[in-house]
């Protein structure tokens, strides 16, 4: 795999309201609320399809990579049944499946090498692409500046 | 891509920095995407401030 020290900072997130259709709001400020959160950009490849520049949230509390089903489907990934159920935060367990994908990290020209990666489906609900630590945190070590909003990733070599 | 506006929840295209569409739909956002030049287009997800996942 190519070694590429990236550096992103995190995406800054203003959120509208769906029924008010209004900014939702800091309740200490008054003013519109600003979120932060790890987004890094890339592109995911099926044999078939091969997306435009996304993001995937950095989750150190995923197994592995997760992507909406309405994403598979653009993929037209073969979506094969998981053995075992995804186990949710709050205990709950939810179908899902798996399909191998190719995760490529980056954006504007400067890309790492294709990772394959088996990806969870989720049956039901609209989650983020969510990367988790299978495989991109064991080959990258991943330093999370929150105070400044910007994270370091950098191919991991045995000290 | 450092800052976006949108609807909790929803996908979204962004073409130099400028939200074109908006959708709960992701595919149907990737397709229209392919509509944009690759190097101004960026697809990505609304989060809602207190989302919390998988």
């Amino acid at each position: 795999m190519s070694a590429i020290d990236f550096q992103f900072n995190y995406k800054r997130s203003i959120t509208i309201d769906r029924l008010t259709q209004r900014p939702i709001l800091d309740a200490a400020s008054g003013t519109p609320l600003e979120v932060f959160h790890p987004f890094i950009p890339c592109v995911i490849s099926s044999e078939k399809r091969r997306s435009r520049s996304t993001e995937g949230l950095l989750d150190s509390g995923s197994d592995g990579v997760v992507i909406p089903r309405t994403l598979a489907e653009y993929l037209e990934l073969d979506l094969e049944p998981a053995s075992e159920p995804m186990m949710v935060a709050d205990g709950r367990n939810m179908e899902r499946f798996v399909s191998k994908i190719m995760l490529t990290i980056g954006r504007g020209g400067r890309y790492s090498d294709p990772i394959e990666v088996e990806a969870s489906v989720p049956a039901k609900g609209n989650p983020p692409v969510l990367i988790g630590r299978e495989p991109v945190f064991r080959l990258h070590t991943i330093t999370f500046v929150e105070a400044e909003k910007r994270l370091e990733m950098n191919p991991y070599r045995k000290v | 891509m450092g800052s976006v506006t949108g609807i909790a929840g929803q996908w979204v295209v962004v073409v130099k920095d400028k939200v074109v569409a908006s959708s709960d739909d992701a595919g149907e956002m990737f397709r229209l995407a392919e509509k944009y030049p690759e190097e101004d287009t960026v697809v990505t997800k609304i989060l809602h401030p207190r989302a919390s996942f998988y």
